[in-house]
């Protein structure tokens, strides 16, 4: 394994490969930087040039875009609250708060590191996971994976910020909302209303950008300032936040093996991974209820989460071709293209090809970094001109994100209509986390409930790994519910500090 | 220094807008182009009726088509990343040597409703050969029950070609011991069958079911392949019923051992088996069993697969484009750098001509309310 380590380094290792890596990480770094445009759809764009490469070049090209652009989605989630790519939005929480208190370039650097530190810890898991990740895989079934939705959904509770019958009902409409769509059982089409659009159900992408993007952008139209509401000098502390990464290095730690778990169980899908390290960044912390103003650990852990889920997924695109997120489903296709069939092979005579991609992942995530380092100064400055002048360009950015997802003007009215929805949410207290984690738990919940079901009707309940599953589930249910009471009571004596995930002061 | 930035972001947000409007980009030269297309086509009457005469395309189409310097839209239906996806880039890269004036073709996904939304949006594309369509097969099925959305009709599209042939087959774990449609019947334990809801497969699992008495119990809800192939490999589910040639192309480590993991059982082709299951049975030798409406249902799914990964041009185009098309095509399905790059996606070829397409979809695909309203029940699988 060691050898097949090496060989993949050493294949990489060549300068017209990593002229082809820095290429596609100039290119994702563009796209990025951009408010509402992820890499996804660079990955596209770029997908056919691909054609005449070799599987390491092309992998080297495109996961180099792709890494690049996810730091810099986290950065635009800080700079601007607006998520760099639908799934990415747990970093605003805290992120754009400290952005908002003048501390853009300590959350901007606190990002990076945790993304550098992740990317690696999720290589480490992910080469340990190697030799036994198809037995592991192969030993998840519907039950068992339908038991960890429900632990996720648990998650939803920590994303409460103190009102937890306001978050379980923001959960229950995530989950009614997942339903749209044609039903994966029988195909029945489900609360369409006859439109086109909702046959492929709600889409994410539009959701996530509308809940969290639009009330920051309508906000910042209406204070008439610049972003930075409060001026702390220079680049506001890039350093700080490097060495905040240090300071809760076993949170970056904790959350990037957590991330990188979820990514690896295929049908899990790496978009809850950044919430659910997120949420529990939350509980670990002995102050949860400064969570949403700005707490550094809130960007730590989804930062540290960024690149290791990918890792994660990475794994059951290669072994099973069943791709674990947006991203991976797009390297299928270059997978395709270049010829390589996923499947146990790549887990042993092609092995180096699979290493050559975890290497891939902490390369091009150093040099990435290393760019986007000797941007952040200038990108501090963004959060400090005027809002008027940045409304119009980031409004523009978001809805040809929302657009960019499948190309319907019905991601325009949903982005809209959720748009409209958050600033509701924002202006009246709800919090919204638990509604996109909803949306995303509740179609795996709705798939694996119905093929467990078909499967083994009830007597899947007495499976052991879903018993223990789900005792962790309630587990994890009780703490939250203990910790709930303890934020109630802390925030009742803190009402000052009451300003929720990219609040507005005036709400 | 703030000005800069600015003017940075302003080339780099016009640039974007640039290829994120790529629809619209090429939309420019389609309106430049119109007016000689327009006092180009209008085909007589003679060369039209050479057309319907002559099956293969026509010999030499008019030299007024004529793509030098366009950019060709090729709409897939579904998101990046799958069969229909790679299939389409690599026409894409390979179709435009055969064109005449060489364009440049572009794909555009277009996903969404199991491609029903593609589809209406090629049905009503500007028939000016600057757009063409992967046609999904399975909207043959979506159309003929009357699925909610559909507003084209896939037999008024102008068929280019097919490059594949997908036969399908119900395919079982070895270890299970079912080897043939007897024993499918005679098994005491149900027969758990996975697939995705709501695809034609899953009318041939009931027609096994109720036609032939195979104790199958269908296990549905995975998401494609992939999905359902983990679901084979654990053993959740023991079989399935799809496309064969995607079974060795995409798991050919099945295949290594002796016995492979997976047999198949019965094949569903009319007139003699797959080149790949010679002696596999095929669903004729079973035709006495099958009740008349039961038979129909059967060749109303399974027709529209002899033209697996169809190229279509929307309904309205002139026939001297079509015949350029159909001959670019042709040439393209021959040319040994095209049969290659097939070749190394794992997609053998087995194609049909633009006439032979347009014969099955067109002529051959007749179907009685019915057989509608079988194929509705079993999709719903009660």
């Amino acid at each position: 394994m060691f050898e097949a380590a090496a060989d993949g380094l050493v294949g990489l290792l060549d300068p017209f490969t990593l002229g082809l890596m820095v290429i596609g990480i100039l290119i994702g770094l563009v796209v990025g930087l951009l408010p509402g445009l992820g890499g996804i759809t660079a990955m596209v764009l770029m997908l056919p040039f691909t054609f005449d490469m070799t599987p390491i070049q092309a992998f080297s090209f495109l996961l180099g875009m792709f890494v690049v652009s996810s730091n810099a989605g986290e950065l635009t989630s800080i700079l601007f609250g607006v998520p760099g790519e639908g799934t990415t939005a747990a970093t605003i929480l805290d992120g754009h708060p400290m952005a908002k208190k003048g501390q853009a370039g300590r959350a901007m650097g606190a990002s990076l590191a945790s993304s550098g530190v992740g990317a690696v810890v999720g290589a480490i898991t992910l080469a340990i996971a190697l030799p036994i990740v198809r037995p592991l895989v192969l030993s998840f079934g519907a039950p068992e994976l339908f038991a960890l939705t429900i632990l996720g959904v648990t998650f939803i509770a920590s994303l409460s910020g103190g009102s937890l019958t306001r978050s379980i009902l923001m959960g229950g409409m995530g989950f009614a909302l997942a339903t749209v769509g044609s039903s994966p059982q029988t195909g029945i089409y489900r609360f369409t209303f006859g439109a086109p659009y909702l046959l492929e159900g709600v889409q994410l992408v539009p959701v996530a950008l509308g809940l969290f993007a639009i009330p920051e952008i309508i906000d910042l139209a209406v204070r008439r300032t610049s972003i930075a509401q409060a001026d702390l000098g220079k680049v506001g502390g890039v350093i700080q936040g490097v060495k905040d990464a240090f300071t809760h290095r076993w949170l970056v730690v904790r959350s990037a093996s957590l991330s990188a778990f979820i990514g690896l169980i295929p049908g899990l899908g790496s978009a809850a991974a950044q919430w659910m390290s997120y949420a529990h960044a939350v509980q670990s912390s002995p102050r949860q209820e400064e969570f949403g103003t700005g707490r550094v650990e809130g960007v730590l852990a989804p930062g540290a989460s960024a690149n290791a889920k990918e890792g994660g997924a990475l794994i059951p695109t290669v072994a099973f071709g069943v791709p674990g997120s947006l991203a991976m489903a797009i390297l299928l296709g270059a997978f395709q293209i270049v010829g390589l069939v996923p499947g146990p092979r790549m887990l042993t005579t092609h092995l180096d090809v699979t290493f050559s991609m975890v290497w891939i992942l902490v390369i091009a995530n150093f040099i990435s970094i290393a760019f986007l380092a000797l941007l952040l100064p200038q990108l501090v400055r963004l959060t400090k001109v005027k809002g008027l002048i940045l409304v119009p360009i980031i409004l523009a950015m978001v809805w040809l994100g929302a657009f960019s997802n499948q190309s319907n003007f019905g991601d325009l009215v949903l982005l809209a209509v959720a748009g409209a929805m958050g600033y509701a949410m924002v202006a009246l207290d709800w919090p919204r986390p638990p509604l996109i984690l909803g949306l995303v738990l509740g179609s795996l919940a709705d798939k694996n409930l119905g093929i467990a079901y078909q499967r083994y009707h009830y007597d899947f309940f007495t499976d052991p790994a879903v018993v223990v599953i789900l005792l962790i589930a309630a587990a994890s249910l009780v703490y939250a519910l203990v910790q709930n009471k303890r934020i109630a009571r802390a925030k009742a004596g803190l009402s000052d500090l009451d300003k929720r995930a990219g609040g507005r002061d005036h709400a | 220094m703030k000005h800069r930035m600015f003017a940075i972001m302003g080339v780099l947000i016009l640039g974007l807008l640039a290829t994120a409007c790529g629809s619209d980009a090429t939309a420019v030269p389609v309106a430049a182009a119109t007016p000689t297309m327009g006092s180009v086509a209008t085909p007589t009457a003679a060369a039209r009726i050479e057309e319907e005469t002559v099956t293969a395309p026509a010999a030499t189409p008019p030299v007024s088509v004529d793509f030098a310097g366009k950019t060709i839209k090729l709409l897939v239906m579904y998101s990046p990343g799958g069969g229909y996806d790679a299939v389409g880039r690599v026409v894409a890269a390979h179709l435009p040597r055969h064109l005449p004036g060489k364009p440049r073709i572009v794909v555009q996904n277009r996903p969404g409703a199991g491609g029903v939304i593609g589809s209406n949006y090629a049905y009503t594309a500007k028939p000016d050969g600057l757009t063409i369509a992967e046609f999904p097969t399975d909207i043959v099925v979506t159309q003929l029950v009357g699925a909610p959305g559909v507003a084209f009709d896939f037999q008024k599209f102008l068929y280019i070609g097919a490059l594949q042939k997908a036969t399908k087959a119900c395919y079982y774990r070895t270890d299970r011991g079912i080897k043939t449609i007897k024993d499918m019947v005679d098994s005491p334990s149900p027969i758990f069958t996975g697939g995705s809801g709501g695809s034609s497969d899953v009318v041939l699992s009931g027609l096994l079911k109720e036609e032939l008495g195979a104790n199958i119990t269908q296990v549905l809800g995975y998401q494609g392949t992939a999905d359902t192939h983990i679901a084979i490999e654990s053993g959740e589910v023991d079989g399935r019923c799809t496309t064969w040639s995607t079974v060795p192309a995409s798991n050919p480590s099945w295949f290594e051992t002796t016995p492979a993991l997976v047999t198949p059982v019965i094949q569903f082709t009319i007139g003699g088996p797959d080149k790949s299951m010679p002696d596999v049975p095929t669903i004729d030798s079973f035709r006495s069993q099958f009740s008349d409406k039961g038979w129909q249902t059967l060749l109303a799914t399974i027709a529209p697969l002899q033209t697996y990964r169809t190229f279509a041009l929307p309904p309205g185009a002139e026939d001297s484009m079509l015949a350029a098309y159909r001959k670019a095509f042709e040439a393209m399905y021959n040319d040994p750098e095209f049969i290659a790059a097939m070749a190394r996606a794992n997609r053998p070829l087995h194609g049909q001509n633009g006439a032979a397409v347009e014969n099955i979809l067109v002529n051959e695909i007749k179907v009685s309310q019915e057989v509608r309203d079988n194929i509705i029940r079993l999709l719903a699988a009660k």
